[in-house]
């Protein structure tokens, strides 16, 4: 019908369906915030949308969930409301840090094993209009919700009622979709699967997300990449490795910061891992500045 | 609006023989009131886990959806700004962003039937056991849906209730990924207009 498919003012539907990927939402929420007229379209789309999930018949839960709801919510502590506190980053960046040690350097970073629950960031960002520096501080908050529903981590996870302990890696994610400028991208992995890196740039850091990747030969590891971009030297600095990659869908928070415009490149290397990368990517997703 | 009852913090004694609003019942959860965010659940958490179940099927996973999409209303309430919508549809839109997250990382879409999405709105809508309100609402959207043009209101199902993305619908449907998102986007602007949203 059109080539012109990237005009963010094309996908005001998509987006009010959620039916975007990758940059396309960032690419469609900056259009928005330069438009009020786009604006406008789009939230009468979303509210359009609305009317969609109004229309679906419910369905009564079991009773054991509202018990277990009920229960939880004794221990999961409320966002502090936003008022007129201004936080300073630097104390935000603590407070990210002491809810979520996540990152311990040397150790692999196949500390998330389940798919993700993506946090409604779009949502958030439309409705709280809360300053950027208070973003992370809500992530921090939402460690212990995000400790449940995985599942599928194993010990990690294992203690349904929410210590923070247990859910390093899910509070890593999360504080990544629940950024403000949280993107995401989607590349195939070389071998069959996909790989979407998530990443917020104001964080400095990424996750990658593998679906269909099927597991790295005997003896093999994928190891994670930043690669630096041309401009900052290229340097290429190691970010863990993901040891439980079976083909399903696993991922990991990468290991230390991520810089501006670095890419996320994934090898197959000894078990173990490397300094440097020996093989060429399977895959390398750009993560441009928004 | 209703007047709260005083002095029901802690206890479980209705509030009012009257339904409380969501919207009433969220600010309060807002302020820590569990019995409020009992209430609250029972308001909405049968569409929640019906619009949830709708795209991921497996009820299982769509009730674990639905409890993060609780555990996410209670720690954010404080956060919540009446202004920018009622508190049903920000419940709702957090819901559909869970199931759609969720139904991409864990059913890759080549697995995912495309017939899901195409399956006739009616058919999976009971009209006989719903409420008043919920059938007048499906009834509307019933309505407007048949405003749209076939195309149109295949990709605004697969992608609503369907939970592809259109890169993924250009695959399946074998079009260009343009012509997904101007039938995505035509089909919301008569869907909006036949409905007469306003914003």
């Amino acid at each position: 019908m059109t080539d012109r498919h990237d005009d963010p003012e094309l996908m005001t539907g998509s987006h009010a369906l959620n039916a975007l990927t990758d940059d396309e939402r960032a690419s469609v929420e900056r259009a928005l915030s330069d438009s009020p007229e786009l604006q406008r379209e789009s939230d009468s789309l979303r509210e359009t949308a609305l009317a969609l999930a109004f229309a679906v018949s419910p369905i009564e839960p079991s009773a054991s969930l509202k018990t277990s709801l009920l229960a939880k919510i004794q221990t999961t502590p409320q966002l502090p409301a936003l008022d007129d506190s201004r936080v300073m980053p630097e104390p935000v960046r603590e407070a990210r840090h002491a809810s979520a040690p996540d990152v311990t350097p040397a150790t692999p970073v196949t500390d998330l094993q389940s798919a993700p629950g993506r946090a409604a960031s779009t949502a958030r960002a439309r409705w709280f209009q809360r300053p950027a520096a208070m973003l992370s501080m809500a992530a921090a908050g939402a460690v212990v919700l995000l400790s449940v529903g995985f599942g599928v981590g194993g010990t990690l996870l294992q203690d349904d009622g929410g210590a923070p302990a247990t859910t390093q890696a899910a509070s890593g994610l999360d504080q990544i979709y629940a950024a403000p400028d949280f993107q995401r991208s989607t590349a195939k992995v070389k071998g069959g699967g996909t790989a979407t890196v998530v990443w917020s740039g104001q964080l400095q850091r990424s996750a990658v997300i593998l679906d269909g990747v099927s597991a790295a030969p005997k003896d093999k590891t994928y190891e994670l990449w930043y690669i630096g971009s041309p401009e900052s030297g290229g340097t290429i600095t190691a970010a863990g490795l993901m040891d439980d990659v079976d083909g399903g869908v696993r991922s990991a928070v990468l290991r230390g910061t991520m810089g501006t415009g670095d890419m996320i490149g994934i090898t197959v290397e000894p078990a173990g891992g490397s300094k440097q990368p020996t093989t060429k990517p399977v895959v390398a997703v750009p993560t441009s500045e928004a | 609006m209703l007047t709260l009852v005083e002095g029901d913090m802690n206890g479980w004694t209705p509030a009012a023989p009257e339904p409380v609003s969501a919207d009433d019942l969220l600010s309060r959860v807002a302020t820590g009131d569990q019995a409020a965010f009992a209430d609250l659940y029972d308001e909405l958490s049968g569409r929640v886990l019906g619009l949830v179940t709708r795209l991921l099927k497996d009820r299982a996973q769509s009730e674990e959806v639905t409890q993060e999409v609780f555990l996410e209303v209670w720690q954010q309430a404080t956060r919540f700004d009446q202004a920018r919508g009622s508190a049903a549809s920000w419940v709702l839109t957090m819901a559909h962003r869970r199931a759609v997250d969720r139904v991409r990382a864990s059913q890759s879409s080549r697995d995912r039937d495309t017939k899901i999405g195409i399956r006739d709105f009616e058919t999976d809508f009971d009209s006989v056991s719903e409420s008043v309100e919920i059938r007048l609402e499906h009834e509307r959207v019933s309505r407007a849906l048949s405003r749209l043009t076939e195309f149109q209101r295949q990709a605004v199902q697969l992608a609503y209730y369907g939970g592809f993305s259109h890169s993924e619908m250009a695959e399946k449907l074998g079009v260009p990924i343009g012509t997904v998102k101007t039938r995505l986007r035509d089909g919301m602007i008569r869907l909006r207009d036949e409905m007469g949203v306003t914003s």
